[in-house]
């Protein structure tokens, strides 16, 4: 409860020096926040390129099962449709890595991106790996345009909707380990095997290399002795539970960013599954995060841990409002 | 300051909205994702009894497999029917045909045949397999019970 109750003094922010140093800080997190929203325009353009060679595959499948944001593609035909949307999104993307600046160059990329995507899921199947990155380019659209000089208001907007890209992508880890507890509860409720229990992620090993019919480097490792995944499994479902906190601490970005990515490639080797979209995403957010200190410095991450690492109530210390800053 | 905390509400809110909207997805219909919202429920059960929908092969081209190959062997004779997206379809054929929905099976066997199958003549049946955990499933162990769905054949044509 005592957690629960301090989680609003542990989310506020606290700001720190004078009208200088926050606007220096805001300059500086500005450049850091610019350069990843380009890099991540030119890793769009690069994961377009990967799906070409499936254009023409693609553009003679006998059969489409397309979601909506491609339905349209039954009406004018496959070739063509098919055609439109790769050819559309290519264009975009190849803009959208000279010109990322530009918001209706932004907007193109996420319908172009929306369509491909779309497209990529119309095969029977509707996965998940790439939806971050497609919530991320939507999201995007929402930066303020900056073929200007930026101002300080304009900066400002700029690094909330980054942040909250930054947000939403822990979010998604945090909703996973959500789901994880609830199904736990459930499943204890039915006198089932839950997620706590040893023998958890062997479970989801075996069930899933016999659905993919494929083999892993570690799995069969893992199902002969399943005691070992079990602390790992829990840590597992904490450090997503607690990705949500992280995004708003700084100091907690880039170390929670890698967490996730070595989550990833433990998953890859065990379940013989990739995540290639969702680790770039992680470490252009996380781990390349403008707000994150310089160095690593583990004092700072220790007091920034979700529940145990809040720092100490400012006792007798009256709030101190943030130092007004004036435009330059 | 001010609006740096309106944000964090706002966040926190939309991250509370999307945990209800997902809790209705998952309670109503654990696949029916709308495309691109997405419940972010993964690996969320742990699984205990393994229901499998399984593709058996029983003749291809004319050759008749007797037995038909396992699935983790499919990929000697069907390549194409390995894929993620060729097993979602088996599955989903399977649940259909399971929950004697037509419609559901139309469509399934559409997809499957003219994606996965197509260029062969096939004849194949959806069996259902359950076991009593996944363990003996990847060990290849008897199940608790298996029945076969139903029973199809393709004309080989390309459509």
């Amino acid at each position: 409860m005592t957690a629960a109750f301090g989680l609003p003094r542990w989310l506020r922010l606290r700001p720190t020096g004078d009208a200088r140093t926050a606007c220096a800080r805001q300059r500086r997190h500005f450049a850091g926040a610019s350069l990843v929203v380009r890099v991540y325009y030119a890793a769009t353009l690069y994961l377009v390129a990967v799906q070409l060679p499936q254009w023409r595959p693609w553009s003679t499948a006998p059969l489409l099962v397309p979601p909506w944001p491609v339905a349209w593609i039954e009406v004018v035909g496959t070739g063509v449709g098919v055609n439109l949307v790769m050819g559309g999104t290519l264009l975009a993307t190849l803009v959208g890595a000279l010109a990322p600046e530009s918001r209706p160059v932004r907007l193109a990329v996420a319908l172009g991106l929306l369509e491909l995507v779309a497209l990529d899921y119309s095969f029977g199947r509707i996965g998940s790996g790439w939806t971050a990155w497609l919530w991320a380019a939507f999201l995007f659209t929402l930066l303020p345009d900056t073929r200007g000089a930026a101002g300080r208001a304009a900066r400002q907007r700029y690094l909330s909707v980054f942040w909250a890209a930054q947000v939403m992508l822990f979010g998604s880890f945090a909703l996973s380990g959500t789901w994880k507890l609830v199904f736990a509860a459930v499943q204890l409720g039915l006198g089932e095997v839950t997620a706590f229990a040893p023998s958890a992620l062997a479970r989801h090993v075996a069930q899933q290399l016999v659905y993919s019919g494929r083999d892993s480097l570690l799995g069969p490792t893992l199902i002969a002795h399943p005691l070992l995944g079990w602390l790992p499994f829990l840590a597992i479902v904490g450090l997503q539970l607690a990705a949500l906190p992280a995004a708003f601490q700084p100091a907690l970005h880039r170390l929670w960013a890698v967490a996730l990515i070595a989550f990833h490639l433990a998953t890859t080797l065990l379940l013989a599954m990739s995540f290639p979209r969702s680790i770039l995403l992680l470490a252009l957010l996380g781990a390349g995060s403008p707000f994150a200190p310089a160095a690593v410095r583990w004092a700072d991450v220790a007091r920034a841990l979700p529940l145990v690492g809040q720092r100490p109530p400012e006792r007798g210390a009256a709030p101190r409002a943030p130092a007004p800053i004036r435009r330059p | 300051m001010r609006s740096y905390r309106r944000l964090q509400r706002v966040l926190l809110a939309i991250f509370a909205l999307q945990l209800g909207l997902a809790a209705v997805e998952v309670a109503v219909d654990r696949k029916g994702l709308v495309f691109p919202a997405t419940s972010w429920a993964l690996f969320e059960r742990v699984p205990n009894r393994l229901t499998l929908y399984a593709l058996r092969v029983r003749a291809i081209d004319g050759r008749g497999l007797d037995p038909p190959p396992e699935p983790r062997a499919l990929a000697t004779v069907l390549p194409e029917a390995t894929s993620p997206e060729a097993r979602a379809t088996i599955e989903a054929l399977g649940v259909a045909l399971a929950g004697a929905d037509a419609v559901a099976v139309a469509g399934a066997r559409r997809t499957l045949e003219a994606l996965y199958l197509a260029g062969h003549r096939v004849g194949y049946a959806i069996e259902e397999r359950i076991y009593p955990d996944p363990f003996v499933a990847w060990q290849g162990g008897p199940p608790l019970a298996a029945r076969t769905l139903g029973v199809f054949a393709t004309d080989g044509a390309r459509r």
